[in-house]
């Protein structure tokens, strides 16, 4: 069953980018649930009806679910990280500090965070 | 199963021990010190777990070694995030800013905000520097080829997950 589980990760993410990029209601996190929750019930179901409830069924599920909190991670990492806006600023500028406090500035942290919160 | 079951008792003891005594200790306040924690931690359970299989003292096969570490990683990466957002989080500090000065919109607030924002900026460049992130070049700064490969990835998830509003 653990062959499985790359496939269903990718049905799971390709469906979550359809989801992020077609829907426009609802923030990445909730529409990842219904991806994510989405490709591990078909997975469950999968397994179950391939070799009942096995060891190796249950060990692809916790590794389909680590999988899922990583890209969770990941994606909520790069929407908030104060470290991975400044690389992506100087992935397409090359700038001076002095640069950064106008292209990044405090006041618009502020106002997207308070946005958010 | 029974590999499984001592990985979930090892990792309650983990948190156990942590949230009692290791927590109250220099060297696990800082970022690194957490992450080598936890690192360290997983590399053991990988270990034991491996043993336990390769001697035959545990009736299993690598499925569940494979599943522990799962379990390990779930573990691992949740305690991060929270951990990283509880410890200096700049939407925290606006939260706490928010719960003291109701309204935020006195100059004092703005002004301490705005404050930690430019402190944040800095210590940020400094950690991606000392990360060779980025580098100085000669019209400023720039990013190292491991900074080019990080931007690549998280140009690519933002995409995936179409975030717009970043950082």
């Amino acid at each position: 069953m653990l062959v499985w589980v790359p496939v269903y990760l990718i049905a799971a993410l390709g469906f979550h980018v359809l989801l992020c990029h077609l829907v426009h209601r609802g923030g990445a996190f909730a529409k990842f649930l219904l991806a994510g929750g989405a490709g591990g019930l078909a997975f469950a179901l999968h397994a179950f009806l391939r070799s009942k409830a096995g060891a190796e069924a249950a060990a692809g599920l916790l590794v389909y679910a680590l999988a899922c909190e990583f890209y969770i991670f990941l994606f909520s990492m790069v929407s908030s990280s104060i470290s991975v806006s400044l690389l992506l600023i100087l992935g397409t500028n090359q700038v001076t500090p002095t640069d950064l406090e106008t292209l990044y500035s405090s006041h618009g942290m502020i106002v997207r965070r308070m946005e958010r919160l | 199963m029974t590999i499984l079951a001592a990985a979930l008792v090892y990792i309650l003891g983990h948190f156990l021990l942590y949230a009692f005594w290791l927590r109250k200790l220099e060297a696990f306040r800082k970022e690194k010190g957490i992450f080598r924690l936890h690192l360290f931690s997983a590399v053991a359970l990988a270990l034991a777990a491996t043993a336990l299989v390769m001697s035959g003292a545990v009736e299993t096969d690598w499925s569940m070694v494979l599943a522990a570490l799962s379990v390990h990683g779930i573990y691992s990466v949740s305690f991060l995030e929270v951990w990283s957002l509880s410890q200096g989080g700049y939407s925290l500090s606006i939260l706490e800013r928010a719960a003291e000065a109701p309204g935020l919109c006195d100059r004092e607030s703005l002004a301490l905000l705005t404050a930690i924002g430019d402190e944040k900026r800095s210590n940020r460049l400094e950690a991606l520097r000392s990360l060779r992130l980025i580098a100085d070049g000669p019209h400023g700064i720039v990013l190292a080829p491991a900074g080019r490969l990080c931007c690549f990835v998280f140009r690519a998830v933002a995409w995936a997950a179409n975030l717009r509003s970043l950082g």
